[in-house]
């Protein structure tokens, strides 16, 4: 490997210590970086397609970068289904979200991976990452709902257990309740998700607005957690009113994650620390996400 | 000016007074509650022939035939019980008023599993209506106080597993009942509370635990289930619950120092509190106690996130290390080192770490995390208190 690639933090992380080994820190080159940005472009909730690199301006903190690349061809996508099985959950609900995520497992292709972690308050790897989708079916099987839920701890177990390679990986979170069970804070899962390259999708199930708090109107807390953590890294929510519109808010998943746009940039120079991202669209229209920024390594 | 208010003691003993002159003569009187004869209260017979049927060890029908009753005529029968207005009937002896008010209990617990609170209060408030009322009919009251007080145990006990504080609350029955008639402007919540709270638990370390066990458990939920850092009135909900539960566990350790789980407690709910140096005082204390390897994980765990408060990210890892070699199933110590080394840079050590979840199964069994248990307080001693008092009252 001639140059180290940097990407949203933690695949940066992870490449270098392929290229230095042990626990030591890997150093980069100034002027060889190489930076990818995983974008997604909606307009009416539906992806926007067909943009090219004239559409694009990004800023890197507050710097602005010429992308010098852009592709949408088919990244093989690593999907880590992450699912709320908590006592909530009993009966019909299981069952369908259990269909959901059945039909999500059926829009990925030989190239794909996918992952199974069912979470109560205990977390369950029920299947690793595998390209045998028969496995993550026959262990979704399995999942039975009980128990309190720990959100928080699945998903971080879901971001450490990626593997770095350069497909796309992501978390699709399912969950109908908070968080009453982790062992770490909304605060701490948010600083871990910036920290990875994992792109996080979140489902959730219940009427938000119902059941808002009646004073305030604010959302439930599940909802505004999965809100920063899929706007952290880039991803989108989605939510299902009923548990029969699951499988279309897990079909939207996957529809947005096929139609992403991968930018890439070589920043002159690579400072370490904490990078903000800021993606635009210019001459183009449409609602623009993409990860807030990415950890530099010294 | 404030005014003078007189001294609890005062205000129990004359509360206690009032409320049994109310409840033996002036609200039977007042003819809002019938006179208790069989044919004013027809369900008395019924209700006996429950007991029974709960005695006889059919606790399940038992309890969902009363759970079928409406609160209206459950109230109408205890009052009937406890006023003992009830010549033309056989008086129940004290065995089957302590059934009666294990049946209620049983009920009360049954139906806060199905998430009934309010259901939940109307038993609990009947059976401690009961077991306070046959204190009549006990010869030893020393011997009748210490049942009353271990029922009261393991109710709060059972009610920290669902974390229940409305459940818990409404076993302190309204103040004006017991301590009279209330000063101008009403008692002061907080005065109020006090008030009951040590009517019942005066000097008793293990009720103390209980329940300050029981407030930081709802402090816990209500700080999960509302991002209170986004909301400043449930923010100050949850800060004057820690500190009442704080109060609780010193209550318990000037009562009895070498109560450990309460100095761990208290270190976890100071921690809570963001006041981490007095924290590790009190859990630092914990470890030299040479408590149970459940404590010890739990200490490891509350100094690591205090040392983690504190940036020492370094030694934070090691003492989760430490609570990982304790116990190497414990999922909350795994996360909890693997993100502290994160945050070292030691990204390899925490992909490591976490990959232990690969390996873990079912299979193998999926023992209780003690962090998962911890905001339950002693709830498992409640339940095996619970099992014990209704196997006393189940004829063998």
């Amino acid at each position: 490997m001639s140059s180290a690639r940097l990407v949203a933090a933690p695949l940066l992380i992870a490449l270098a210590s392929i290229v230095v080994s042990g626990q030591q820190r890997p150093t980069y080159r100034t002027g060889v970086n190489l930076v990818t940005v995983d974008v997604s472009v909606s307009r009416g909730g539906h992806p926007v397609s067909g943009l090219g690199l004239e559409n694009f301006v990004v800023f890197d903190n507050g710097v602005k970068q010429k992308p010098d690349g852009i592709s949408v061809e088919q990244v093989p996508i690593d999907a880590s289904l992450v699912l709320d099985t908590s006592g909530s959950l009993a009966g019909n609900r299981l069952s369908q979200l259990k269909g959901a995520a059945d039909s999500l497992l059926d829009g990925l292709t030989a190239d794909d991976r996918a992952s199974l972690i069912a979470f109560s308050h205990v977390v369950l790897v029920r299947c690793p990452l595998t390209a045998d989708l028969r496995a993550v079916r026959s262990a979704l099987v399995l999942a039975e709902s009980s128990g309190r839920t720990a959100l928080y701890d699945a998903m971080y177990v879901a971001l450490r257990l990626r593997e770095p390679r350069d497909n796309r990986a992501v978390a699709v979170v399912f969950t109908d309740g908070f968080d009453n069970a982790s062992w770490l804070s909304e605060d701490r899962l948010l600083d871990a998700a910036a920290r990875s390259d994992v792109i996080i999708y979140g489902v959730t199930l219940g009427d938000p607005f119902r059941v808002a708090n009646v004073v305030s109107g604010e959302k439930p807390p599940s909802y505004k957690f999965l809100e920063s953590a899929t706007n952290a890294t880039g991803g989108r929510l989605f939510h299902a009113a009923t548990g029969d519109k699951l499988k279309g808010a897990f079909a939207r998943v996957l529809e947005d994650v096929r139609a992403r746009y991968v930018l890439r940039y070589s920043p002159d120079t690579v400072t370490p620390g904490w990078h903000t991202l800021e993606v635009r669209l210019q001459q183009a229209r449409g609602d623009i996400t993409a990860r807030r920024g990415y950890f530099a390594a010294r | 000016m404030m005014k003078r208010q007189p001294t609890l003691r005062q205000r129990l003993t004359f509360g206690t007074v009032v409320s049994c002159w109310l409840l033996l003569f002036l609200v039977p009187a007042s003819g809002v509650v019938p006179q208790l004869n069989p044919v004013v209260v027809p369900d008395l017979q019924p209700y006996l022939d429950l007991i029974e049927q709960y005695r006889r060890g059919d606790v399940a029908p038992a309890v969902e035939t009363l759970r079928s009753w409406p609160d209206t005529k459950i109230r109408r029968i205890v009052i009937a019980l406890m006023t003992r207005r009830t010549p033309a009937l056989q008086i129940p002896d004290v065995p089957a008023m302590f059934a009666a008010a294990m049946l209620h209990t049983d009920a009360a617990f049954t139906a806060v599993e199905t998430q009934g609170s309010s259901e939940a209060s109307v038993h609990l408030r009947a059976a401690a209506d009961l077991l306070m009322w046959t204190v009549l009919e006990v010869p030893d009251e020393r011997r009748w106080l210490f049942s009353r007080r271990d029922w009261r145990l393991m109710v709060t006990r059972v009610l920290n597993h669902y974390i229940e504080w409305n459940v818990y609350e409404s076993l302190n029955p309204p103040p004006p009942a017991r301590l009279g008639p209330p000063p101008p402007g009403g008692w002061a919540p907080t005065e109020m509370s006090e008030a009951r709270a040590n009517e019942i638990i005066e000097d008793d370390a293990d009720m103390e635990l209980a329940v300050g066990s029981l407030v930081e458990g709802v402090a816990f939920m209500n700080a999960q289930e509302f991002k209170i850092d986004r909301d400043r009135k449930q923010r100050a909900l949850v800060l004057q619950l820690r500190h009442r539960a704080e109060r609780h566990f010193r209550r318990a350790l000037s009562l009895r120092p070498a109560l450990v789980e309460a100095r761990l407690r208290l270190g976890r709910v100071l921690l809570d509190q963001d006041r981490a140096a007095e924290a590790e005082v009190e859990l630092g204390a914990v470890l030299k106690a040479g408590a149970d390897p459940r404590t010890v994980h739990l200490a490891l765990l509350f100094l690591g996130g205090a040392a983690e408060q504190d940036r020492r990210f370094e030694e934070a890892t090691e003492l989760y290390r430490r609570a990982v070699d304790i116990k190497p199933n414990g999922q909350a110590a795994r996360v909890a080192f693997a993100y502290a080394s994160e945050r070292m840079g030691e990204m390899d050590r925490a992909r490591s770490v976490v990959a232990w979840f690969l390996g873990r199964n079912e299979a193998q069994g999926l023992p209780m995390d003690d962090w998962t248990t911890y905001p339950g307080g002693q709830y498992l001693e409640g339940f095996e208190t619970l099992d014990r008092m209704r196997a006393s009252v189940v004829r063998k």
